[in-house]
């Protein structure tokens, strides 16, 4: 996805009261079954807030609530009890919709319409003159890379194809504030690079994500603040950084030591009492060299790409 | 008229007239209008409805937040969701309605009416007397079926489907109203129905006037060698479309009238050339099969044979539609009292049209009808000329019959010689108004009428325009049916819908027979007990024979079942008010008055179904 998203002249909706875009406070949900009788409890007092410009990324298994907060937050559920606020207002606000953009979790669009047809539907909802409109439609078709697919029917789309569309469908109104539903969930490595790098331009420009997710490196890669959610209950909350370093641990890494370096240091961890834990020759993650790979393939295409 | 029917006018309709309502008389309460009707329903709906989303909202939420939340929903939506609303939206969703439709091939069901037309002939009856009546029956109901079934579908199935498939879920995340979403899912689809009802509408028109169009041919020798005694022959067309006309002859070899006698309904106008042997004759197309007679009604009021006002008497076989008039020397009549009459509408004289039936008592003169006599009268009692003198006719059954009347009647001799004459204008009629009287003169004869039977027909209307109302009718219908359907389908899944949506249509035609049962005007009880006899096969008069508790039971339950269907006749529009069929088919204009009449139940019902689909949509959870 490699041109640059520009934020069109789209009426810009006043900023919201405070930092805080999203606030739940004991958000919770029971599924009843048809006589009213609780079935699952989906999700339960969750208390959360999520500031303006941060990525926020809730972590779960399957089935763990995520899709649940998200539903609520848009007013698709309605809560059993607590409330769920965006932009300060009730989540059942309809107002609310002119500023958020959501990607669910598998791209549900009129499977009869084409690309541009879908986009020119969506676009339509909202309050944008038809040369803005167009424009938008354009630059989006561009920025998710659909140019060669525009006028096929969106039922002869690959999975990754119909994401890229929803994606587009999501920011046709460019929105402040972008719900994400398993972002990378079917797609390849590079379109999961792409997504995630978009994910981070999305921010630098300004606007707040919330991507929920089960596929734990993405998480890692792109939000800074994450919520883990397990049977419905918050089970960790807190900025990625602070979560995953480990206190007591302390890593160097280094290049062009020779054997006898590698001694001395040895010696000098021992003689500072420390533990050492392990010294190895670091690998590329999968996704790293896959990514490499393709990268080599594309700058000399019909070779086998050079071992490292 | 060959068929039944009441004249209502639309103010008759729509305002109440309280003094024919009786409270325990189910059936006089049409009589309160549609205005009051409506609104009251309307008034009480807009109590039940919110009361019972509160009863709900309590079980779940407690009373005081439940209330809360119904108060707000109502609020927000008089508040926000009104002024919010928006034209670009409701445009979206109904082009993309349209899409939809025509991406899922709905297209079919033209595909399956052309079918039909051109298979036609293997199932309609073409050697039927009247076969344009058979064949614009055939088309306006074909056409009504499938629109109709089309309605359904698209509107039962489309909202359930985006929600199944989720698609509903990137709609609603946008600044749209759930009134939008049903709004504009009316009008895409009805905008596919309106399309495929003119394209239906122009292959019926031509269908219906190519399968009619004939001529026939008639020849010099096709006529009688031998005249009759007063000079005319007789003669036949050829044999075409499985009828054949008379032709009647005169003296000097021109045809009496220009024209055919009339057969299966229409006749052809002839011209002749030459002389003698020699003459060729020309015969036209078919004429008077495709007409919309639109006919100027009288107030009737009946006179029992003492010369009292009655109701007319009841010969049995017969429904309340017609009463019947004794004949022979009495005083009883049938007077319609037209207005209106002057000399510029009617310039040529009374042009009057019966359809009177006839109940015989006796088998009498079996060639020829039930003589009968026409008095015109005025209705100013202090009038010179109180009546005109009887002018006798000869009833005819199951056809119209034309009888107009001349501007001057011969009322005898004047002194001189010359006839003495009277002018209907002049003498008969009282500020606009005449009567006209109707009587049976053969003794123990009846003669049959109702409020529609006798006319005035000045001027025709135009076929096409008429069968444009047909048309309208069915649109009407399609309307309705597809705010219904999206209203189901706002919280039912998709059969579900469909079937309630069907079950609505079907208690809209069968309401009133519902009401019947329970005022016993139609004995052999409800489903249950109907269902039982059946099973026994049992005639509707014999007891029941079962355990009484367990009679008793069956009887109450089939009354409370059918008390809930019969308040649902009041809340469901009743389709069969949308039938002009009959009136296209048989060649009477859809009175305006009726056309008011459906357009006014169209948009109350169109707008009450949108309204509450807009409620149910707001306050579902789409993602439950």
């Amino acid at each position: 996805m490699p041109s640059q998203l520009e934020a069109p002249d789209v009426a810009k909706a006043a900023p919201a009261s405070g930092d805080v875009v999203i606030e739940t406070r004991s958000l919770t949900k029971v599924f009843r079954d048809f006589w009213g009788r609780p079935k699952v409890r989906a999700l339960n007092a969750l208390d959360l807030q999520i500031r303006r410009g941060e990525i926020f990324g809730l972590l779960g298994p399957n089935g763990s609530g995520k899709s649940t907060t998200i539903k609520l937050l848009l007013g698709l559920l309605f809560p059993s009890s607590g409330q769920a606020l965006v932009f300060g207002k009730d989540a059942t606000d309809v107002a609310k919709n002119e500023r958020i953009g959501y990607l669910p979790e598998e791209s549900y669009l009129y499977k009869f319409l084409n690309a541009e047809e879908t986009l020119d539907f969506y676009a339509r909802l909202f309050n944008m003159t038809p040369a803005v409109r167009k424009q938008r439609i354009e630059q989006l078709i561009q920025l998710v890379g659909i140019q060669h697919a525009r006028r096929r029917q969106l039922r002869e789309y690959s999975k990754g194809m119909t994401r890229r569309i929803g994606l587009a469908q999501a920011l046709i109104n460019d929105p402040e504030l972008i719900l994400l539903d398993e972002p990378t969930s079917g797609l390849d490595p590079i379109g999961t690079r792409e997504m995630k790098d978009l994910i981070l331009k999305l921010r630098d420009q300004g606007k707040t994500i919330l991507m929920s997710s089960h596929l734990l490196p993405d998480v890692q890669d792109v939000c800074d603040r994450i919520a883990i959610l397990h049977q419905g209950e918050l089970k960790e909350l807190g900025a990625v950084s602070e979560l995953l370093t480990v206190q007591d641990v302390t890593q160097f890494k280094a290049k062009g030591l020779s054997p006898a370096a590698e001694d001395e240091i040895r010696a000098v961890i021992a003689r500072h009492g420390g533990e050492l834990l392990k010294v190895e020759h670091p690998t590329l993650s999968l996704e790293e060299l896959f990514l490499n790979i393709v990268k080599d393939s594309e700058a000399r295409p019909g070779r086998r790409a050079q071992q490292k | 008229m060959p068929f039944e029917h009441h004249i209502i006018e639309y103010w008759e309709w729509m305002l109440p007239n309280l003094s024919e309502v009786r409270l325990l008389d189910a059936r006089s309460w049409s009589n309160i209008g549609f205005l009051m009707g409506a609104s009251g329903v309307l008034l009480l709906l807009a109590f039940l409805f919110p009361f019972l989303w509160f009863l709900i909202a309590v079980i779940k939420h407690g009373p005081s937040e439940g209330f809360y939340l119904v108060a707000k929903s109502i609020y927000g939506g008089i508040t926000e969701d009104l002024p919010g609303f928006s034209f670009r939206r409701t445009y979206a969703i109904a082009k993309v309605a349209v899409q939809e439709a025509i991406r899922n091939r709905v297209l079919v069901g033209f595909a399956v009416f052309v079918l039909l037309m051109l298979f036609a002939g293997l199932f309609l009856d073409v050697e039927n007397s009247n076969r344009a009546k058979s064949y614009i029956s055939f088309v306006l109901w074909a056409t009504n079926c499938l629109v109709m079934l089309m309605a359904v579908i698209l509107s039962a199935f489309s909202i359930p489907n985006d929600i199944k498939s989720k698609t509903i879920y990137t709609v609603v995340t946008k600044p749209i109203r759930a009134g939008e979403i049903v709004l504009g899912r009316v009008i895409g689809f009805s905008a596919v129905g309106s399309v495929m009802l003119l394209m239906m509408g122009l292959i019926s028109y031509v269908f219906v006037v190519r399968g009619l169009s004939h001529t026939h041919v008639l020849k010099a020798d096709s006529f009688a060698t031998k005249a009759d005694p007063t000079g005319k022959r007789e003669g036949v067309t050829s044999r075409d479309a499985h009828h054949r006309h008379r032709v009647i002859m005169d003296k000097s070899g021109n045809i009496t009238t220009g024209e055919t006698e009339s057969e299966h309904g229409h006749f052809h106008r002839i011209e002749s050339e030459g002389e003698g042997a020699n003459r060729t004759y020309k015969v036209g197309a078919a004429r008077g099969d495709l007409i919309a007679r639109s006919p100027i009604f009288g107030k009737l009021r009946r006179l029992d044979p003492a010369g009292n006002p009655s109701e007319g008497i009841n010969v049995g076989d017969e429904w309340t539609y017609r009463t019947f008039i004794e004949g022979g020397n009495n005083r009883s009549a049938a007077i319609w009292t037209f207005s209106n009459v002057t000399p510029e509408r009617y310039p040529e004289g009374l042009p009057l049209e019966m359809n009177l039936s006839v109940f015989r008592t006796f088998k009498g003169v079996i060639a020829r009808g039930v003589m009968g006599e026409i008095t015109l009268r005025n209705v100013n009692p202090d009038a010179k000329v109180k009546s005109s003198p009887p002018i006798t006719f000869e009833s005819r059954e199951y056809v119209a019959h034309r009888f107009p009347i001349d501007r001057k009647l011969k009322i005898g001799k004047n002194p001189d010689g010359t006839d003495l004459t009277m002018d209907i204008f002049e003498d008969l009629v009282h500020e606009g108004k005449i009567e006209v009287s109707i009587r049976c003169i053969e003794h123990s004869q009846y003669f049959g009428i109702a409020q529609p039977d006798v006319y005035l027909r000045p001027s025709d209307s135009f076929f096409f325009v008429n069968f444009a109302k047909g048309y309208l009718s069915i649109w009407l219908q399609m309307v309705l049916v597809t705010c219904f359907g999206v209203m189901f389908s706002t919280f039912l899944s998709g059969p579900v819908a469909m079937m309630a949506t069907w079950c609505a249509i079907g208690l809209g035609f069968f309401g009133g027979l519902a009401r019947d049962v329970l005022t016993n005007l139609v004995t052999g009880g409800g489903p249950i007990e109907s269902g039982i006899r059946i099973l026994q096969q049992k005639n509707t008069s014999s007891d029941l024979d079962v355990y009484l508790p367990l009679e008793l039971a069956i009887k109450y339950s089939d009354k409370a079942m059918l008390v809930v269907v019969e308040g649902l006749t009041y809340i469901l529009p009743n389709y069969g008010n949308f039938d002009t069929s009959q009136f296209v088919a048989n060649g009477y204009d859809v009175y305006p008055d009726l056309v008011g009449q459906q357009l006014t139940m169209a948009v109350v019902y169109a707008l009450s179904a949108s309204i509450a689909a807009y409620f149910f949509l707001k306050t579902r959870e789409i993602a439950g």
